[in-house]
């Protein structure tokens, strides 16, 4: 079993970002998509993500839409918008600047200091 | 109005999760559960389907004062609009009625029909036209300071405006119609006979 890693505040839309950014999604096939990008590593609950997709699509970042899924059964899918497929590069530029600074002090040395 | 929406969103939340348990509990099964089985499991693992409910009513519940200000407003105002819509009628009509001798000895002079309309409504129609003019003018005073009540309202939005101007001739218009018809009726010989 993989070891499950804490979401930081503010994570969870961009995760639900990138993964509907890989193509579009109903609910259920978001927390799968993250549990399977993230390696299991993440596990997102039900209870916060339906809140969270509301959200986004409130914001335009997501669009929304019913239709059938593999299943055969109805399911209401999300796509990225313009506005959201931006917010996902800043967000994962933002992100990336915040763990590299993260890293690089926590690897600091007690010469260096 | 948007107010009405609510019971659809609701009711879309709902599908949604019917939907999110059918597919969890297609996973469910797949990994050898019965259906029954696997559609409790899911449903359980649901629980917090009234939480969630909870959450996204409280992310709408930061528009409800907002909500209920323009709900009151409208009310108010579809009062207003029925009261200028009785009142302008029962001044045109009162003045068709009054009149209605006179009206009849023009048609029988053979006044046109613009003219009728011009002596039965004339004053009703300008006081209309001058009431009217002071409610834009107050209107757009008032819009101002609804700004910052109503959600995404302007004080100066051409739209409304031209909406309100609208809907005020339309009830101007309604409410001096019947008497706009009983003075064109007005037939003299009728009226003579009265006497």
């Amino acid at each position: 079993m993989t070891e499950r890693a804490q979401l930081l505040p503010g994570t969870l839309d961009l995760l639900i970002l990138k993964a509907v950014s890989l193509g579009p999604l109903h609910g259920y096939g978001v927390l799968l998509r993250i549990g399977q990008i993230s390696g299991q590593a993440l596990l997102i609950e039900q209870g916060a993500l339906y809140p969270a997709l509301f959200r986004l699509v409130r914001q335009g970042l997501l669009r929304a839409s019913w239709g059938t899924s593999d299943n055969n059964r109805r399911a209401k899918f999300y796509e990225l918008t313009t506005a959201g497929r931006k917010r996902l590069r800043e967000e994962t530029a933002g992100w990336n600047r915040l763990a590299a600074a993260i890293a690089a002090a926590l690897a600091a040395d007690p010469e260096e200091a | 109005m948007k107010l009405f929406h609510r019971a659809d969103v609701d009711n879309e939340m709902e599908q949604e999760l019917r939907s999110h348990i059918e597919h969890r509990a297609d996973d469910l099964e797949r990994s050898g559960l019965s259906r029954a089985e696997a559609e409790r499991r899911a449903r359980i693992e649901c629980g917090g389907r009234e939480r969630f409910k909870e959450e996204c009513r409280e992310a709408r519940g930061r528009l409800f004062g907002a909500r209920m200000a323009t709900l009151a407003l409208g009310v108010l105002g579809a009062i207003g609009a029925m009261l200028s819509v009785t009142g302008i009628f029962g001044m045109a009509a009162y003045s068709v009625s009054k009149r209605l001798k006179e009206l009849g000895i023009r048609i029988a002079l053979g006044a046109r029909r613009k003219e009728v309309l011009a002596a039965a409504l004339g004053r009703a129609l300008r006081l209309l036209a001058l009431g009217s003019a002071a409610g834009l003018i107050l209107g757009v005073l008032a819009t101002c300071v609804l700004a910052s009540i109503v959600y995404q309202a302007t004080p100066r939005d051409p739209l409304v405006m031209m909406g309100a101007v609208l809907v005020m001739l339309a009830l101007g218009l309604l409410a001096t119609w019947v008497p706009a018809q009983r003075a064109l009726s007005a037939d003299p010989l009728m009226l003579l006979r009265e006497e």
